[in-house]
């Protein structure tokens, strides 16, 4: 699995040293062993992700968008969960042969984490000044009044009004779209070159999301830095994701840029979730579903996972696993089914 | 309180309510809670000022010691003679005849005559005005000039020297005997003998400790707190938010620092105290005549001491009560066990047993025999007052309930921290530790262990502290697993582990203060039930020995139901403290919980 098939997005405007991926996954295994069996959560997961550009990572629930995240700050609960195989290179060096002294360091710092529960992955007992106050006094080692300011100053840059206050306030006191602000304020208050956002906008309603979707975005401008985009919703991902990763029971199913996959989705999967958006122009016809379930970590099926529920599925299909390959006239677009001809005339 | 909005500053400022203020506004809405705290402050009070406000010695006690004074007066012809006798001794004779604790030396020995010859005099001359000191001086200058003679080996002259000081001091012993007071007053023309004048003493402040010092000025401190606290608000601070919420480091400090300060203080004024507050003699010196008040002694509210016996006065009821009056011979009048005159009559005719009555001796500060405050709270069996030993008994509940309450606490933190943070193994072995612990019935167990430590190894307040911290703590440390277990769940310590955290600081800052609520509540009912276990354990008479009492002693004085006050008083402070922490701890836990709406 080597990361050949990626290729440098044109249509992006990025910074000089953009050939060095910011972040690379190379094949991740991220599996986890229960008494019911090893669930192989994220198996054998590759992407990369370019300085100051937004890689979406779209699937359902269960796809192991969220382990792989978990995965790359070192964060999956162990045991049950062990990071199998695989390598993960951060500005050229791998994660996972660091000592947990050294990921601390990476954490918070230079890898932040947004989730997708503001109301729950901030201390309830703690006011938002004083958790961004300690985020920077541990890593940046500011003294007390100075760390004040700047979380006064990260405050005001995520769009708090009255920020002097509301750095006294307790989370309990903020709204739903406040506390996400907090949260990314807590995020980037170190400055980190890459932002991981968890389904950051999915307990949030409509408008609200569209606000914190414009923050992430013109943070990301202002500051440069990347961000890995994780969400099953899809109009999140076209509103602000340059590449998008869709994955499917713990593999990626297909790479590609965000015009082309909205343009023309290749893996009978992709094609399946955007048949399932509602199409408000078109005619009132009952929407499509993709029939059946993500079968759960412990049992995947042989050959490609996608088999059971896919329309064009062949005996090929259930005992040979496909591998991501390049679509023919493209650039660097990866899909990984045996039929990839046949999807496109689905 | 009050928010400004008089609009005189350039921007009216928005003061959003911070956690502290939140949960004080709550609680202050709580009418029981603050019934609960008050009652509790105040009780806490009465033990911590019990010794003000019980107490056999006298505040301030204008007197003269005429016992005091007749015994130097006395003594100083005797060290005299003994004098006398070293002096006859070489130093070689001296060792010869040296007794085993007798000092090393001659010239010891002689030091230590002198020195009782000091002491005598400084007591003597402490009653006499200046004119009179020269004499007694001169004593000891002969007395010196006899050491000295001895020092220097002339045997002779030391002896010539010692005899005369000895014929000085018969005729001072003479001379200065005191003028006996009644003649002073009655016969009131110069009398032979000295005129004493008296001394000012404090016997209640010398036997304070700078503990207690400190304990006293901090409650003090809490108990004034929402008058200070408001002063300082408006006055020094102005009214200002901000400035408010940073001076709470400081008043708190503060509380703690002042009190620490006059401890000081008073350690260097009084020295350690005695820390003994065990029977005094004052008042019967006083009513004896040995000790002459020149102005009224000042005694406290209830001048018993707590181990002060009046066993004429044995098992009393409340003075207040009617059944507790006593007739001049000493016999009860009315009630139940009232033995009338005609009983006493009728019994001597038929030859039937009755104890002799002894009629109530009323001592100086003590009210009248049959005075409503006399003892309030009745008299225990050998004649204790009983409200006394009821003020100081609580010092020993209240403190048993506090200290148990903060080990068990302590050690259930740490322990079920661990279990919960960790998991795994160290969870298991914890978990079935503490089921083995709790199959045993805790009582029983504390009681088997209070009766397999003797007294004299650990005093049995510790003992009772010690080991119901070290078997009540499960409760705590399961609490405190099962918060853990729920909270590291929650994304928030996931999120501080995201943000580089390191293990101890996500326990410690983030998941242990989430989980300070329900540990705060438990362990206001830990007091309460520390108080009660205590009680209960010295009820049956393995915990608080006599003289010292606890509340559950207390109650043990007598299961008669015709005493009803030992049983009904203790066991109403016992009921009221409990009830008081339940109710706190209740009221506690619904204002802890940041979720709430403001």
């Amino acid at each position: 699995m080597a990361s050949e098939y990626l290729h440098e997005p044109k249509h992006l405007n990025l910074k000089k040293d953009s050939d060095q991926p910011l972040l690379e996954l190379k094949s991740l295994q991220t599996h986890f062993f229960s008494d019911e069996g090893t669930a192989r959560a994220v198996d054998g997961v590759s992407y990369k992700i370019l300085p100051g550009e937004t890689l979406g990572v779209v699937g359902e629930s269960g796809s192991g968008k969220s382990v792989t995240a978990l995965s790359i700050m070192q964060l999956v609960p162990q045991p049950p969960g062990k990071i199998v195989g695989g390598e993960i290179l951060f500005k050229g060096q791998s994660l996972l042969g660091m000592s947990e002294d050294e990921m601390r360091k990476i954490r918070g710092n230079e890898i932040a984490m947004i989730f997708q529960e503001p109301m729950t992955a901030l201390n309830p007992v703690f006011t938002v000044g004083d958790q961004i106050v300690e985020t920077v006094r541990v890593h940046r080692g500011l003294d007390k009044e100075e760390a004040r300011a700047h979380a006064i100053s990260m405050l005001e840059k995520v769009g708090i009004p009255s920020p002097e206050t509301r750095v006294d306030e307790y989370p309990h006191q903020l709204s739903g779209g406040m506390r996400q602000r907090v949260m990314i304020a807590i995020a980037m208050s170190c400055d980190p070159s890459l932002l991981i956002a968890d389904e950051p906008t999915t307990a949030l309603d409509v408008t609200i999301q569209a606000q914190i979707l414009d923050l992430i975005r013109g943070l990301q401008e202002e500051e440069g830095m990347s961000v890995l985009l994780i969400t099953h919703d899809l109009a999140v991902i076209a509103e602000v994701a340059h590449h998008v990763a869709v994955m499917y029971a713990g593999k990626v199913v297909e790479y590609a840029t965000v015009f082309e996959l909205f343009d023309s989705p290749a893996h009978p999967y992709s094609l399946g979730l955007f048949r399932s958006l509602p199409d408000l122009a078109g005619p009132n016809e009952p929407l499509a579903t993709i029939p059946g379930m993500v079968p759960p970590a412990t049992r995947f099926p042989s050959g490609c996972r996608f088999h059971p529920r896919c329309s064009i599925a062949t005996d090929l299909c259930k005992t040979d696993e496909p591998i991501l390959g390049f679509l023919n006239g493209t650039d660097g677009r990866t899909v990984a089914c045996h039929h990839i001809d046949e999807a496109a005339k689905l | 309180m009050s928010r400004s909005d008089s609009g005189q500053g350039p921007a009216p400022k928005f003061y959003s309510k911070d956690y502290w203020d939140l949960v004080f506004e709550q609680l202050g809405k709580n009418f029981l809670f603050k019934i609960s705290m008050v009652i509790l402050a105040l009780l806490y009070a009465s033990a911590i000022y019990a010794p003000f406000v019980a107490n056999d010695r006298p505040y301030v006690l204008e007197a003269i010691d005429y016992k005091d004074y007749g015994a130097a007066t006395k003594g100083i012809r005797s060290v005299c003679s003994s004098l006398v006798r070293e002096a006859e001794k070489t130093p070689e004779s001296y060792l010869e005849s040296r007794g085993d604790d007798a000092p090393a030396t001659l010239a010891d020995a002689l030091a230590v005559e002198r020195q009782a010859l000091i002491l005598r005099i400084d007591t003597m001359q402490s009653y006499l005005p200046v004119a009179e000191h020269a004499p007694l001086d001169g004593l000891v200058a002969e007395v010196d000039k006899a050491i000295a003679a001895s020092a220097a080996g002339e045997l002779e002259q030391a002896i010539a020297l010692a005899k005369a000081a000895k014929d000085t001091a018969s005729a001072l012993k003479k001379s200065y005997e005191a003028v006996d007071p009644a003649v002073v007053l009655e016969v009131g023309e110069e009398p032979d003998g000295k005129v004493l004048s008296p001394i000012k003493s404090y016997p209640l402040w010398e036997t304070i400790t700078p503990g207690w010092m400190f304990l006293m000025v901090f409650w003090a401190l809490v108990l004034s707190w929402p008058v200070w606290n408001r002063i300082v608000n408006t006055l020094l601070l102005k009214g200002d938010r901000d400035r408010i919420r940073t001076a709470r480091r400081w008043k708190l400090g503060l509380s703690i620092g002042i009190p620490i300060l006059v401890a000081m203080g008073w350690f260097g004024w009084n020295g350690n105290g005695e820390s003994s507050f065990d029977v005094s003699n004052f008042k019967t010196r006083l009513t004896d005549g040995e000790i002459v008040a020149t102005s009224e002694p000042v005694f406290a509210l209830i001048p018993m001491g707590y181990a002060e016996t009046h066993t004429e006065e044995k098992f009393r009821p409340p003075t207040w009560s009617h059944e507790s009056q006593i007739n001049e011979r000493g016999r009860y009048m009315y009630g139940l066990r009232a033995i009338t005159e005609e009983d006493e009559a009728k019994a001597a005719e038929t030859g039937e047993f009755v104890p002799p009555a002894v009629p109530v001796t009323v001592r100086v500060g003590e009210p009248d025999r049959n005075s409503g405050l006399r003892h309030i709270g009745g008299t225990d069996e050998l004649g204790r007052d009983f409200f006394a030993r009821l003020l100081w008994g609580g010092r020993v509940s209240l403190a048993v309930g506090i200290l148990s309450a903060f080990l068990l606490t302590i050690l259930g933190v740490v322990i079920g921290s661990v279990a919960g943070y960790f998991g795994g193994w160290i969870d298991v072995l914890i978990m079935r530790l503490i089921e083995v612990l709790q199959s045993i019935p805790a009582f029983f167990l504390i009681l088997m262990v209070m009766a397999m430590v003797p007294p004299t190894v650990m005093p049995p307040i510790f003992a009772i502290v010690i080991v119901i911290a070290l078997i009540r703590w499960t409760g705590v440390a399961r609490l405190v697993r099962g918060e853990f277990l729920r909270l590291r769940e929650q994304e928030f310590v996931l999120a501080a582990k995201a943000l580089g955290f390191s293990s101890r600081r996500t326990i410690f800052k983030h998941v242990l203060p989430n989980a300070l609520s329900p540990i705060l509540v438990s362990a206001a009912f830990a007091v309460a039930s520390g108080i009660l276990t205590e009680s209960a354990i010295s009820f049956l008479g393995f915990g608080t020995q006599a003289p010292k009492a606890s509340w559950g002693s207390l109650v043990n004085e007598s299961q008669s139901p015709e005493h009803w006050w030992i049983q009904i008083l203790p066991g109403l402070v016992i009921f009221i403290t409990v009830t008081c922490y339940n109710l706190a701890g209740d009221a506690v836990r619904d204002a802890l919980d940041p979720k709430m709406k403001d």
